[in-house]
């Protein structure tokens, strides 16, 4: 009886030290672009390009993202931390045909149909969201350090800004498409990530990383397109504040 | 000499990427895929089921035309397409085998039609082809091209379901004329049904005479 309290004794006084560590905070301001796969939607209002490609035309097409987020990350032990923080991203999207342009149906009234010829659609949307991310770095002593991150972000929809492109040949000035006819993205969003990156120093240090794959597992970030590919980026840290570790 | 043969091979290629409403643009009846859906966005496509093959529109471009009688106040409308030969296959509204078939109809209209921005006159009109005033014609490759009148029509209607007059950019541009049509008729003692026929064309001063 005495002897397995014993072994179990010396077990728990052998654990690495660093589970002893408490956790070390630090702030992080990262800016970055990421790209997304999409194929473009099918709307009513848009006569079809071509036979039998459903309605618009699939096509594909990307989604770009440019995001800014402020990240406190706790560090549960030398090498792994977790962060979240707050996370402001912007995405476009273009929407057009194979042709110079293509026809939109702005309106119908009585027998009288009116057609519009666009060269191309752009969409803005900027989300909010929280971040979620989970880092593993390979050494936590200050010298440059190859890390992989995982993530995802929670994403709410704030503004959308749609500019449409007429044809110039042919666009009578007097007359437009309201951009509020124009759909929106989706309200949330959810997309996931990978990364691999490299840390360049220890109290105050720097980071760049890529990240692949990245995909958005639920709603869109274009009223124009679906969100349903592969993409990946880019993203460049500093990291600072970070508080010293007790041991 | 080069520079003009430049200049032309560009503005051919500008021509090639320009949406032109005059194509012909097929979207498949899911219920089947050898007839075109029917549709009211002036996609010059028309087709119709007849006893085991099928007259179809084969990717013309406006394939159909339309042309006013002032002497008899009517109004000829015809459909330029092929008929389907046995072994055939369809993709997209082009047929692997063929024959050259066209089906016109003339019918009095009370109302002078005598120019394409005027087709908003037939919306909502229906035309019984057993009215001994309409007339119904056939051509067909496998008869030399002789244009045939079609005397003995069991039962049959052309249906105007919408007109539409498009404008684009501000512009009048066309009238879109979108329907549907079946016919049972005996020929030569041989009796003919044309079903579920239906038409989706844009009719501009070019198609109408």
């Amino acid at each position: 009886m005495k002897r397995p309290i014993f072994l179990a004794v010396m077990l728990l006084c052998m654990m690495p030290r660093s589970f002893a560590i408490e956790p070390v905070w630090a702030i992080n301001v990262s800016a970055g672009f990421d790209f997304v796969g999409a194929t473009q939607r099918n709307f009513d209002f848009i006569r079809a390009f071509r036979s039998n490609e459903t309605i618009s035309g699939a096509r594909d097409k990307t989604i770009g993202t440019y995001h800014l987020s402020i990240m406190p990350e706790c560090y549960l032990t030398d090498k792994f931390s977790l962060s979240t923080g707050l996370r402001v991203t912007s995405a476009g999207s273009h929407f057009n045909s194979d042709y110079s342009f293509f026809y939109f149906k702005a309106k119908e009234e009585g027998l009288n149909t009116y057609y519009f010829r666009i060269n191309s659609i752009q969409q803005e949307n900027v989300y909010v969201g929280v971040p979620l991310e989970f880092r593993f770095t390979l050494r936590g002593d200050g010298r440059p350090s190859p890390y992989f991150r995982c993530g995802t972000t929670f994403n709410f929809r704030c503004t959308t800004k749609s500019t449409i492109n007429y044809t110039k040949r042919y666009h009578d000035p007097t007359a437009s498409i309201d951009s509020k006819d124009i759909p929106t993205a989706d309200n949330f969003t959810l997309p996931v990530y990978c990364a691999a990156g490299c840390q360049f120093g220890h109290h105050n240090s720097f980071s760049v990383e890529i990240t692949f794959p990245y995909l958005v597992l639920a709603g869109s970030m274009s009223g124009m397109h679906f969100s349903d590919g592969l993409g990946g980026g880019l993203r460049m840290t500093y990291q600072f504040l970070k508080t010293k570790s007790e041991n | 000499m080069k520079k003009t043969l430049i200049l032309c091979m560009a503005a051919c290629l500008f021509a090639a990427c320009e949406d032109n409403l005059e194509r012909s643009i097929w979207i498949s009846d899911p219920d089947d895929f050898n007839l075109p859906k029917y549709t009211e966005w002036g996609y010059n496509t028309f087709g119709a089921k007849m006893d085991g093959s099928y007259f179809l529109s084969c990717w013309r471009e406006n394939p159909c035309s339309m042309e006013w009688h002032a002497n008899d106040s009517t109004l000829e409308f015809t459909m330029n397409g092929c008929q389907t030969l046995n072994d055939y296959m369809v993709f997209d509204g082009y047929i692997t085998k063929k024959d050259y078939m066209s089906l016109t109809i003339i019918f009095p209209c009370d109302s002078v039609i005598d120019n394409y921005k005027k087709l908003y006159l037939l919306d909502g009109k229906t035309i019984d082809l057993t009215d001994t005033t309409v007339k119904v014609l056939v051509t067909l490759e496998s008869h030399n091209y002789w244009t045939e009148p079609i005397t003995d029509i069991r039962s049959g209607e052309l249906c105007f379901k919408r007109i539409q007059n498009l404008y684009v950019d501000g512009k009048f541009e066309e009238s879109i004329v979108s329907g549907t049509f079946d016919i049972r008729y005996v020929k030569d003692g041989e009796k003919t049904r044309m079903s579920d026929g239906r038409f989706d064309i844009g009719i501009n001063q070019s198609f109408f005479w």
